[in-house]
């Protein structure tokens, strides 16, 4: 593999040369004068040539190949100050740019403001970007904010229950969403049932999200990638930052290792809920009752010259929850090492080298009874990702990464003389390999292309104990034993991604698309919402790779100098090997669990229309989407297409945030959507002298449609030297909206002869104060 | 079932839910047959019960069906009819069952045949109980721990129910298990529902061996009712035909226990 490498670096090298004596590179790191913090998608632009530029990648690295000559660059990002210089290309320069922002010095220079059209001018479709100064001012429940539930408030993005952080992605299953912190998977990026994500936004620096459209070098779900990128740490001075809120606080420390060569930054978020159960009466006997989840984030790097940087992150959260006899622990822990190296002026490499954990356990222990009821995920990821800017018209990226899978899909440990016998269920094992190459090409002024390929490979292992194959029925048709890491099977697939975009005129572009992902992991639930029980089963010889082809096309406008943004996206995803289960089916600890899965298609397509406002006193977005997502699975619904839970027809989000002056920011949100599709009685029976319900086509009927509005108010408290902090005064579900969390149906309390349905309503005005300070 | 009882707590608990009873305009769909058929190992009278689906708002009246032909028969071919007795309870009489034996029951109603064959499983002898004081949010209470021997030669189904004798609420409700854990071992698992017996109640306490298709209709009852499912779906019936219900052939123990 090495060689391989090697030669394609030679390659490239060759390819380089190739291009004539006149050419030659600018090149650097791009960085805030003030952290030390590498900035991500700068635009460094030769004002003599239009339509050429690079764009600072996930490092901050650019790369800018062009003929000799003289040129002035700009060098431009939102909220900094512009940054400007001639250069005397004549030969390969290096030139890394520390650029300030405005807080220091605005009033002074020219700041520049995002009167970029890079949603117009760009091939990439389906993708949003969070701006991480607005998820500061925009209203969340508990006053925690999240960069998931800002996310939510985007078109062809659905929550996926009030409060919930989960989250559905044209159509999508919660499960189809890839979330990656520092590039490494999380794979139940919730807290508390759902109510908060694993995110600790106060460390992390940019958060993407591609709704199936990614590019090449991301793969393995089908509904989008969420790619985020934790804060390296100040690199000039120590600092700390925190909050105090009503559920929560938080609190993170950075500083140099040394001076401008590297940097730490450690933070840590903790509940304390369950500390007001200490003060609730002791009959009530809910003191023993544990509640809490905490967050560790932490991140090292390190500069060695000025062509090697290594970083190391890492996050470890847990969730306890202890009823009494019974406690429910799960979380995530995931570590990554990165090396960045410089090859040359036009070739970037970075290694990865990534594991992710995640596992559950119900506890229970009784008097000389206890047991213990989990499971657990671990995968080992390597990728290795070439970043070759050839020239000011192409940036090719290509690489490699290779995952193992380990799952254990269910695990019972008893004590002694609990007359319980410890078992274990067989562990799941997978290689998943990849190849991907994409370029991203600027073919002339108007048109761009970004087209990829990725070739994936997925190989069942052995685990050295029986693996079943089971028929359509469930029933067990064959049990062979492997011995461990014997290759049982081989999937693989191609992947192939192409995104076009025609600039017919300076402000508006037409844009199209293709992209397939496949899924090799996938997740078993039967709730409503995902729950930390839920189990991940990797791909095996019964459970196919799931497959989604989506065709996207669209229209994209700015208005009044790039100050109004409008999109609209037409989407059709139709996906192949979906995975239901079979009525009545135990999913917990079941050794035979895949003779429960039923299996089907899928298709989603809607529209999603966008429009915001990025400059100016008011600033925010009005999104509105309008899709359907079915699905067929055999033996489900007479084999006939039925909506999806998630199929919501109508959904609007509202988003403003006004600056009232330089203390005061009043925010606002409003949504509103059709109800989920679900499965009401439609009549009922008695049997053993109880009433039974009768259920008849799934998902035939809607739960009602959703509505709520929040609000917030941060007052910006006047920065004394260092100190600067703010208050965030926040009312969720501003008018007491009883949206139904759930429909249950029960006999009457007051006529015993008669049954009655029961909505349950989880927030109704939730009001949070919470203080944020940083120094 | 965790799962369950932790999100109501949490909802319950921190998040001052709440409830409000709503009007729903809900689709019907037709009428279907409820068939419940029990054989109980020695006894030699055994009933089934034929009702219908009614719509879900109308009251709690299930109208039972007398014109149906049912038999009853084993696998060492002795048959029998079972004859209507009133309200669509069919009954079979001088019909003995064995642990072991299979049984089949048959109805036709008018031009439907609903079956289903149940074997007995043989008897896992209840020996007795041992009783464990614990404490469940602040309520102290006993456990029950029944004394049995779990064979490891087969799988086993069990269903439990304990309550106080001579009253009507405290009543565990019926309680499920398999020997999925502890197969072969010698039980130590308290079964708990929703009665918390205090000293000095006396407690009837029955426990079941069933069938496993049994077991999955009752197992797949709890699950898909629950308020958490995300597709809820009728029970997996064990009959043949469109009819939703299930017949169940088993051995039944009962002991009481003073708990002191």
């Amino acid at each position: 593999m090495t060689k391989t490498l090697t030669i394609l670096i030679l390659l490239f090298s060759a390819f380089n040369n190739g291009f004539g004596q006149s050419k030659y590179t600018l090149s650097g790191t791009i960085k805030d004068s003030t952290t030390g913090e590498s900035l991500i998608g700068v635009s460094i632009r030769p004002s003599e040539l239009s339509g050429v530029g690079a764009i600072s990648n996930e490092y901050g690295f650019y790369s800018l190949t062009l003929p000799e000559g003289k040129y002035t660059f700009v060098v431009a990002y939102p909220t900094y100050v512009r940054y400007v210089r001639t250069v005397d290309l004549r030969q390969n320069i290096s030139l890394n740019v520390n650029l300030s922002s405005q807080i220091q010095e605005i009033g002074t220079v020219e700041v520049s403001t995002r009167k970029k059209d890079e949603n117009v001018r760009q091939a990439q479709m389906g993708v949003e970007k969070i701006d991480m100064n607005e998820i500061n001012k925009i209203p969340v429940i508990f006053g925690e904010k999240d960069i998931v539930k800002t996310l939510q408030l985007l078109p062809g993005v659905k929550s996926a229950g009030d409060g919930n952080s989960g989250f559905y992605v044209r159509g999508g299953a919660a499960d189809q969403n890839l979330i990656l912190l520092d590039e490494a998977p999380v794979y139940n990026a919730s807290h508390l049932l759902g109510f908060f994500s694993t995110f600790n936004s106060d460390v992390i620096k940019t958060a993407t999200l591609y709704k199936g459209t990614q590019p090449a070098q991301y793969g393995g779900r089908l509904a989008s990638v969420l790619d985020i990128k934790m804060n390296e740490g100040n690199s000039k001075r120590f600092g700390a930052q925190g909050g105090i809120g009503l559920i929560a606080s938080r609190l993170t420390l950075e500083g140099p290792i040394k001076k401008d060569k590297g940097s730490f930054l450690i933070a840590g978020r903790r509940t304390y809920a369950d500390l007001f159960l200490l003060l609730t009466p002791e009959e009530r006997g809910l003191r023993k009752t544990k509640l809490f989840f905490y967050d560790l984030n932490t991140k090292l790097n390190y500069r060695f010259g000025q062509k090697d940087q290594v970083f190391i992150s890492g996050y470890f959260g847990r969730d306890v929850l202890g009823l009494d006899a019974f406690g429910l622990s799960w979380g995530n822990a995931t570590g990554t090492v990165r090396w960045n190296h410089i090859i040359n002026s036009r070739l970037f490499s970075n290694t990865s080298m990534i594991v992710s954990n995640y596992q559950y356990a119900i506890k229970i222990n009784g008097d000389g009874f206890d047991l213990s009821i989990g499971s657990r995920l671990q995968d080992y990821n390597f990728k290795q990702e070439f970043q070759f800017f050839p020239n000011a018209r192409n940036k090719i990226t290509f690489g490699l990464n290779a995952i193992h899978h380990g799952v254990v899909p269910g695990e019972v440990i008893g004590s002694e003389g609990s007359g319980v016998n410890n078992s274990k269920l067989s562990s799941r094992l997978g290689l998943e390999n990849a190849v991907f190459v994409s370029n991203e090409w600027s073919v002339n002024e108007k048109f761009n292309v970004l087209y990829g390929l990725r070739g994936t490979g997925f190989t069942v292992l052995g685990n050295g104990e029986v693996n079943y194959t089971f028929d359509t029925q469930g029933q067990i048709t064959d049990s062979t034993a492997y011995a461990k890491n014997k290759v049982i099977k081989n999937y693989i697939n191609v992947e192939p991604r192409i995104f076009l975009s025609y600039i017919y005129s300076k402000t508006a572009s037409i844009k199209g698309g293709y992209s397939r992902n496949v899924q090799n992991l996938h997740l078993i639930s039967n709730s409503i919402s995902t729950s930390p029980t839920d189990i991940w089963l990797p791909t095996t010889v019964n459970v196919k790779p799931e497959i989604a082809d989506q065709f996207t096309v669209g229209w994209f406008k700015n208005f009044r100098e790039n100050a109004y943004e409008f999109s609209s996206e037409i989407y059709y995803k139709s996906m192949q090997n979906q995975i239901d289960y079979r009525n009545g089916a135990n999913t917990q600890a079941n050794e035979l669990i895949e003779g429960e899965l039923l299996y089907g298609i899928g298709r989603a397509y809607g529209v999603e229309l966008l429009l915001k406002k990025k400059i100016g006193k008011l600033t925010g977005w009005l999104g509105y989407t309008l899709s359907r997502t079915e699905k067929k699975i055999d033996q489900i619904n007479n084999n006939e297409w039925y909506l999806a839970r998630q199929d919501r027809l109508h959904d609007i989000s509202v988003v403003g945030i006004y600056d009232i002056n330089k203390s005061f920011t009043l925010s606002a949100t409003f949504v509103y959507s059709t109800g989920n599709a679900v499965t009401f009685p439609t009549g009922k029976y008695t049997l053993d002298d109880e009433v039974i319900f009768v259920y008849s086509n799934r998902n035939a009927d809607r739960m009602p449609a959703y509505h709520r509005m929040d609000v917030a108010l941060t007052y910006n408290i006047k920065k004394r030297k260092r100190w600067e902090s703010s208050w965030n005064f926040s009312i969720y579900n501003l008018y007491g909206q009883r949206n139904p969390y759930t429909i249950s149906f029960r006999e009457s309390e007051t006529d015993p002869t008669k049954t009655e349905a029961v909505q349950t309503t989880l927030f109704r005005m939730v009001p949070t104060v919470t203080y944020n300070f940083k120094f | 079932m965790y799962k369950i009882l932790i999100i109501s707590f949490l909802f319950s608990f921190a998040l001052g839910s709440c409830t409000k009873v709503i009007d729903l305009d809900l689709n019907s769909s037709e009428t279907k047959y409820v068939l419940k058929g029990e054989v109980i190992s020695g006894d030699s009278t055994h009933h089934l019960s034929i009702t219908t689906t009614i719509p879900f708002d109308e009251p709690n009246v299930f109208p039972g069906i007398s014109d149906a032909v049912v038999t009853l028969s084993d696998d060492f071919g002795n048959s029998a009819a079972m004859l209507h007795i009133g309200n669509g309870v069919y009954e079979a009489q001088n019909f003995l069952a064995f642990d072991g034996r299979t049984y089949t029951m048959t109805a036709e109603i008018g031009d439907k045949t609903f079956s289903s064959t149940v074997t007995i499983p043989y008897v896992v002898p209840l020996l007795g109980a041992t009783i464990i004081e614990s404490s469940f949010f602040g309520q102290t209470g006993n456990l029950i721990v029944p004394t049995f021997q779990d064979p490891a030669q087969y799988t086993n189904y069990y269903k439990f129910r304990y309550y106080e004798k001579d009253s009507l609420d405290n009543d565990s409700g019926e309680i499920l298990s398999d020997d999925e854990f502890s197969n072969g071992q010698f039980n130590q698992q308290p079964f708990i529902g929703n009665y918390l017996p205090a000293s000095g109640d006396t407690v009837v306490y029955k426990m079941w061996g069933i069938a496993q298709s049994v077991y999955k209709f009752l197992y797949s009852k709890d699950v898909n009712t629950s308020p958490n499912s995300g597709a809820p779906a009728n029970p997996v019936s064990n009959w043949s035909g469109d009819a939703l219900g299930y017949f169940t052939a088993h051995n039944l123990q009962q002991i009481q226990i003073v708990i002191p």
